[in-house]
């Protein structure tokens, strides 16, 4: 598929965990992920984030990891990962995505939802990390899509439910990859519905090449808009997003683009003087940056002519 | 450290030392609100930290709410002053919440969500003198990750570098009850320090520091004789602290008066529901550390 963009030539998501793991999502249609026919299953590092009570400790911390996680790896998974309150929404079937290239080379793809109430019972929910990462081999497996793998994720946590006791060494996880079904369309997910959503789409697309630093507040369906940007970069790029749906923007956990579902005084506070950009989609799309320029226009023209990308 | 002088003139963080964009509100390195940057150079001299350490749950959060209220209400004679609406958020947080028979939440591992407190204390006794204190409330969660393995939170050694004293919090309840948690946690976090200082075999570590038994309404025999307790119920403690801290008191505490439990049918979880206030030595950890400063 080589460095060049693959809007066209990208395997459509299936239906199942496509509709699933959206943040406070439509219903999920019937057929999971272990109904689809596979091609291939990528073994994986695995760990969980949580809080929980053990005689080594209480709270927040990896509680599972699979033996191939290195330290640094844990360091930064600590870093990085949510802890109390940090979902957007504070309903029990809140999901969140965090996508993230770590230092050592890995990509770190993290479901979160909430499991229960906090285990001791000071209010809230306990938030839920299941995280995998992946070699970039392993990432290319699924066309460097980090909303692909967080649905495989949601799919395994809603079939097992989540892991809230100790478990020192987990077993690495098998993610099945998809068989394509190449040219036949959008599949499953819903293009954009508008033109001024599409220029969002490309806007989020623009800001991950450019490595500038976006908070998009107002976002609906967090994990389609994504899923459709980073459908829009090329594959080298797919491979540095630091990404998150659903989550409260939190500057240590060091986002490139953040989507939250409303803009909240907080989040303004946290970005004021940091060189992050805060937007919100109910305005109009910022005009694409130079270096973006040709390749949106090429994304407009196909939708004005309703290719691939365009309203059906 | 940076000092509230460059810190005002540069916009640098005075816990970490990073430079910030004018504008910013919360250091881009630590998180920590540069509001305390603008309040200390207003005061034109250096505040003096006071860290307030220990594990998850064991009450942090609640007990320095308390404590800042009762400095804020005279309590001893203290005069206590909050520089800037920030540092009253805790406070606020902690009683509003008691006051509806709730413990206030957990506080999240996310250094930008943490209270900070900067109060401007007069003491009067036994010789006046102002004090500048800030006081951070962190997660244990992160404490221990710094702990387990440093620079996880470098926010938390920053603080624990520039910290004039520090009120280590440990629960009594459960080491009464048998528990090595609360004595193995404390030791690590005291471990942590002696390891910070670089102190040679025959220096030991100055800071003062108060360990605070927390809970103590499980144990009362906690207040007659906190050193008594430590020694045999923190055993590990107790030694470290004789070997490696010339400056250590003991003291017991505790905030809540009387408990209730409830649940619910197809509840998973009992919540303990505060049903008073009974605040027994929250002041006199500080007051010690005030006075060794």
């Amino acid at each position: 598929m080589g460095d060049r963009p693959v809007v066209v030539a990208e395997p459509p998501p299936l239906p199942g965990p496509a509709a699933s793991h959206a943040v406070q999502a439509e219903p999920a249609p019937a057929g999971g992920v272990a109904d689809r026919p596979l091609r291939d299953v990528i073994q994986c590092d695995q760990a969980v984030f949580t809080s929980v009570h053990s005689q080594m400790g209480e709270g927040y911390r990896l509680i599972a990891i699979s033996p191939g996680l290195r330290p640094d790896e844990k360091v930064e998974i600590t870093q990085r990962s949510p802890s109390h309150d940090s979902l957007c929404d504070s309903g029990p079937h809140a999901v969140g995505m965090l996508a993230y290239a770590m230092a050592s080379g890995r990509y770190c793809v993290a479901y979160c939802s909430h499991a229960g109430r906090e285990h001791t019972a000071r209010g809230g929910q306990r938030v839920y990390t299941h995280m995998v990462l992946l070699t970039p081999a392993d990432f290319t497996a699924f066309q460097n899509n980090p909303v692909r793998i967080h649905a495989l994720l949601a799919d395994l946590v809603s079939r097992q439910g989540p892991m809230l006791k100790v478990v020192p060494r987990v077993e690495r996880l098998g993610l099945p990859v998809m068989k394509p079904s190449w040219g036949k369309g959008c599949g499953g997910f819903r293009p954009p519905a508008s033109q001024a959503e599409a220029e969002w789409i490309w806007s989020m697309a623009d800001a991950l090449q450019s490595g500038r630093r976006l908070v998009l507040a107002g976002v609906r369906e967090p994990l389609r808009l994504l899923e459709w940007a980073v459908l829009c970069l090329k594959l080298r790029v797919r491979r540095g997003m630091d990404v998150s749906a659903g989550l409260k923007y939190a500057p240590g956990r060091r986002m490139q683009l953040v989507l939250l579902p409303k803009e909240d005084a907080q989040t303004q506070r946290l970005i004021a003087g940091q060189d992050v950009e805060l937007r919100r989609v109910g305005q109009p799309a910022p005009p694409p940056l130079p270096g973006f320029l040709p390749w949106a226009n090429l994304l407009r023209a196909w939708y004005a002519q309703r290719e691939v990308i365009g309203p059906r | 450290m940076t000092t509230y002088a460059e810190a005002a003139v540069e916009n640098s963080c005075l816990i970490c030392g990073a430079r910030n964009l004018v504008g910013a509100m919360v250091c881009c390195d630590c998180q920590a609100p540069l509001a305390i940057v603008h309040d200390v150079a207003a005061q034109e001299r250096d505040p003096q930290i006071v860290t307030i350490l220990g594990e998850s749950n064991v009450g942090k959060t609640v007990y320095l709410g308390f404590l800042l209220d009762m400095l804020t209400q005279r309590a001893a004679d203290y005069e206590a002053i909050p520089k800037g609406a920030y540092s009253v958020d805790l406070q606020q947080n902690v009683i509003s919440h008691m006051a509806r028979r709730t413990f206030p939440p957990k506080t999240a591992m996310e250094a930008n969500s943490w209270y900070w407190a900067y109060y401007q204390i007069y003491q009067r006794k036994p010789a006046p003198k102002w004090i500048d204190l800030l006081m951070p409330d962190m997660a244990g969660e992160s404490l221990a990750a710094e702990v387990s393995t440093p620079n996880t939170f470098k926010v938390i050694r920053s603080l624990l570098k520039l910290s004039a004293g520090t009120l280590l919090l440990v629960d009594a309840a459960m080491a009464a009850n048998g528990s090595t948690q609360p004595d193995f946690f404390a030791v690590k976090m005291l471990s942590y320090i002696d390891s910070m200082h670089q102190a040679k075999r025959d220096e030991r570590v100055q800071t003062p520091t108060a360990i605070v038994l927390c809970k103590a309404d499980h144990c009362p025999e906690c207040f007659d004789h906190p050193r008594r307790f430590a020694q045999a119920n923190l055993n590990r403690l107790w030694n470290l602290c004789e070997n490696r801290f010339s400056n250590v008191e003991f003291f017991a505490t505790s905030v809540v008066g009387s408990l209730g439990y409830a649940t619910a049918p197809g509840e998973d979880y009992v919540t303990p529901i505060p049903l008073h206030t009974a605040l027994q030595g929250v002041l006199e950890p500080f007051q010690w550390v005030t006075d060794q400063l």
